[in-house]
C-alpha cells in the first residue's frame, strides 16, 4: 500500500451526477420567499402611492420578428503552434466579409485583456502592490506597446468598526476607465473573521468606481457599497438614509444604469433570503415581492424605470422549476406579464425545452429545437428561424441585449470544442455562423462577450505551454 | 477580460472543479451527503459571491479554500453526527486502495487536509498555506506530523 493507492482510490470518489443537476437547478434560484425582516421598521419609508397604484394590466399582444439563420461558406482555420520566445504575438484573419479575427499567442496565463489592451501585470509577493504593468494594443496585425498614465489611489475607510485599506491602480484611455487591484483581505488575530474590499466599474463613468466593502466569508458574507471619487479619494455613502445599511447578509447588488436604484440580495446561513428594491432618490427600501400582488422570486433591471419580476414555482427542496415574468414600471406601479409560466431549460438533459433566463431577457427553446429571443420588458419575441437548437448549443446575450452569441460545442473534445460560432443581431436582423476547423488542437476554456461587438475565447495548446486569446469582431 | 472569465459557462467550471471540491469535502467530512451539501454550497458561492479571479488556478484555489472553510464550519456545528460512517461512503475499490483512503481519512482533521492537498492535488506548502490560511511553517509541521502518523508509503510508486 502506498500513496498511489490513495490516489487511485481517491480518483474513484466522484460526485454523483444527480448533484450536478441539483446545483445547475439551483443556479436558477436567487430568491426564496422567506421570513420578512425589517418590514415594520421600513414600512413608513415606503412610497404608498407607488404601491397603491400597482395593478396587473393585461398582457400585451406579443409581437414576433423573424431572423433567418445562414451558415457562412467560409470556414475559420483555428490557429495552433507554440509561442514565440520574444513574447506575445498576434496574427489575424478575415472570415468572409463579416468577421475579423485576431489571435494572440502568449507564454503564460498571467496576461489579461481589458479596455481593448493586452495587459501584463507584475504584483509583489503579497499581491498587494503593483510593481510593473505592460500594455499592448492589437493594431494592424501587430501587438503595439502602449503607455498609459497609471494613477495610484488609496482606500482608507472605517466601516462597521472595520478598517479597510490598501491601494489600487487606474488609468483612463480614450475616455474609458480601467482599474487593477490586488488582494486586500485582512483577518483578525485568530484568523477567523475576514474583511475585504473590491471595485466595480460604473457604466458610462470614468471618474468614479464602486467600492464594495465586505466582511465574513461564505455564509456570513455581507457587503456594502460606496461610490469612490477618483479625483478626491472620497468614498461617498450613496445609500445614506435609505436603510440599506441595516440589511444583514447583503451579498448581491444589481444597479440601474443611472445608479439611482438597486436590487439587493440578502441571504444568511439559515437559508432565509430576501430581495430588496432600493430607491436612492426617494430613500425607500422595500422587499421586491411587496411591489405587486405576486410572489416574486427575483428581479432585474430592464432600464432605469423598469424592473423585470420573476415569479417561480419552488419545489420542496427549494429549487425553482419554472418562471413567469412581469414588467414593472417603477414610477407608475403598472405591471404587465411578458412571459407565461415556462419550465427552465436544462442544458444537461438531452431534448430539454424551456427558458434560459438572462436578466431582463431570455431565450425560449421549444421541444422541436426552435429558439426565440424574448425582451421581457415588452414581451416582444424574435424567432431564430433555420436554427435547430441542440443540447451542445448555446446562446448568450451581450450586455446591451441587442446581440446573441451562438456557439455549438463538440462533446468529444476535452475543452469546449467550439465547432461553430456566430451572432444573431436583433437590431440589424441578421443571424449567421461559420464552421471552425482545427479547434480540437486547442483546449478551449471559455467564451463570452468582451464588449457589445467582440467575442473572445480563452484557450491553450494541449501541452498547456502556449496560451491563446482568440478575439472575434462581429 | 474579467467579464469573459465570468461569462464562462458555470457548467464548465463545475465540470472542471467539482471533483476536487467534492473530494476535499469527503476528506474533511467523510460522508457523502455532507460532501454533496458542501459542494453545492461552494459552487453557489462561486456563482454569487466570487471575487475577480486572476486565472483558473486562482479560481480553483478559491473554491478549495471556500470548501475547507465550509467543512470547518460544518465540523464545528453541534448538529453534526460525530460518528463518521466511512465504509458507507467509500467507492468500490481494491482493498489496498480502500486501506490507503481509510488511512488518510482516518488522520486527525488538522493533518489529513494538508496531506490530501499536497499528495493528491499536488499543491506546494505555500499554496496550501494560502488555501488553509495557515503559516507555511504550520503547514510543514502538519505535513510532517501527518506523514509520521500514516502507515502508508507516501513517496512510493
Amino acid at each position: 500500500m502506498n500513496i498511489n493507492d490513495y490516489r487511485r482510490g481517491m480518483d474513484k470518489i466522484v460526485p454523483d451526477t444527480a448533484l450536478k443537476e441539483r446545483i445547475m437547478n439551483q443556479t436558477k434560484r436567487t430568491y426564496t420567499p422567506a421570513r420578512r425582516v425589517f418590514t415594520i421598521a421600513l414600512a413608513a419609508a415606503l412610497s404608498v402611492t407607488c404601491l397603491a397604484t400597482a395593478a396587473l394590466a393585461a398582457s400585451p399582444e406579443l409581437r414576433t420578428a423573424v431572423l433567418s439563420f445562414f451558415r457562412m461558406e467560409e470556414h475559420e482555420q483555428v490557429p495552433s503552434g507554440s509561442v514565440s520566445p520574444d513574447g506575445p504575438d498576434l496574427s489575424q484573419a478575415d472570415i468572409g466579409e463579416l468577421v475579423k479575427a485576431q489571435y494572440i499567442k502568449m507564454d503564460s496565463r498571467r496576461y489579461g485583456f481589458s479596455n481593448g489592451l493586452l495587459t501584463d501585470l507584475t504584483w509583489d509577493e503579497d499581491w498587494k502592490t503593483l510593481q510593473d504593468a505592460k500594455f499592448w494594443e492589437p493594431r494592424d496585425g501587430e501587438l503595439v506597446p502602449v503607455e498609459v498614465d497609471m494613477h495610484t489611489s488609496k482606500v482608507d475607510i472605517t466601516f462597521r468598526d472595520l478598517h479597510y485599506q490598501g491601494e489600487f491602480y487606474w488609468y483612463v484611455r480614450d475616455g474609458q476607465l480601467d482599474y487593477f487591484s490586488g488582494d486586500h483581505r485582512a483577518w483578525d488575530e485568530e484568523g477567523e473573521h475576514a474583511w475585504d474590499w473590491n471595485l466595480s466599474s460604473v457604466p458610462g463613468r470614468a471618474d468614479v468606481l464602486l467600492l464594495r466593502l465586505s466582511t465574513g466569508t461564505q455564509m456570513d458574507y455581507t457587503e456594502y457599497p460606496f461610490l469612490y471619487h477618483l479625483d478626491t479619494g472620497e468614498a461617498e455613502d450613496i445609500l445614506a438614509g435609505t436603510g440599506a445599511d441595516k440589511l444583514e447578509y447583503a451579498y448581491g447588488w444589481d444597479w440601474s444604469e443611472n445608479m439611482r436604484r438597486a436590487i439587493i440580495l440578502c441571504d444568511n446561513r439559515l437559508g432565509m433570503s430576501q430581495t430588496w428594491f432600493c430607491d436612492l432618490d426617494a430613500k425607500t427600501l422595500v422587499q421586491v415581492d411587496e411591489l405587486a400582488d405576486i410572489e416574486i422570486y427575483t428581479a432585474a433591471f430592464a432600464d432605469n424605470d423598469t424592473l423585470i419580476l420573476h415569479s417561480s414555482t419552488i419545489d420542496e427542496s427549494g429549487v425553482a422549476q419554472d418562471v413567469a415574468c412581469y414588467s414593472y414600471d417603477i414610477p407608475t406601479g403598472r405591471i404587465i406579464q411578458t412571459l407565461g409560466r415556462t419550465p427552465y431549460y436544462r442544458s444537461w438533459e438531452e431534448g430539454s425545452s424551456g427558458v434560459e433566463m438572462s436578466g431582463s431577457r431570455c431565450v425560449l427553446i421549444s421541444e422541436d429545437g426552435q429558439a426565440r429571443a424574448v425582451d421581457l420588458k415588452t414581451g416582444a419575441q424574435t424567432l431564430l428561424e433555420g436554427l435547430t437548437f441542440h443540447q451542445n448549443d448555446n446562446l448568450q446575450f451581450n450586455l446591451s441585449g441587442n446581440r446573441l452569441l451562438y456557439f455549438s460545442m463538440d462533446s468529444k473534445t476535452d475543452g469546449l470544442g467550439i465547432s461553430q460560432i456566430g451572432v444573431a443581431d436583433l437590431e440589424k436582423g441578421v443571424f449567421f455562423a461559420f464552421d471552425r476547423e482545427g479547434y480540437e488542437n486547442l483546449h478551449e476554456g471559455g467564451i463570452g462577450w468582451d464588449d457589445d461587438s467582440t467575442v473572445s475565447i480563452r484557450a491553450s495548446t494541449l501541452d498547456n505551454k502556449t496560451q491563446y486569446l482568440l478575439l472575434y469582431q462581429f | 477580460m474579467n467579464q469573459t472569465i465570468r461569462s464562462h459557462t458555470f457548467e464548465e467550471t463545475y465540470d472542471a472543479y467539482s471533483g476536487a471540491v467534492y473530494r476535499l469535502a469527503m476528506v474533511y467530512l467523510g460522508r457523502r451527503t455532507d460532501a454533496e451539501d458542501i459542494t453545492q454550497e461552494a459552487f453557489t458561492r462561486l456563482l454569487y459571491r466570487a471575487p475577480d479571479f486572476h486565472g483558473e488556478d486562482h479560481k480553483k484555489r478559491w473554491l478549495l479554500q471556500v470548501t475547507a472553510n465550509l467543512c470547518r464550519d460544518q465540523l464545528r456545528g453541534f448538529w453534526r453526527k460525530r460518528v463518521i460512517e466511512l465504509e458507507d461512503s467509500l467507492p468500490a475499490a481494491p482493498s489496498e486502495e480502500l486501506e490507503a483512503l481509510s488511512a488518510v481519512m482516518g488522520l486527525p482533521e488538522q493533518y489529513r487536509l494538508p496531506i490530501h492537498l499536497h499528495y493528491y492535488e499536488g499543491y506546494s506548502v505555500s499554496e496550501i498555506a494560502g488555501i488553509m490560511k495557515l503559516g507555511q511553517s504550520a503547514v510543514k509541521m502538519r505535513l510532517k506530523r501527518g506523514r509520521e502518523l500514516l502507515k502508508i508509503e507516501l513517496e512510493g510508486l
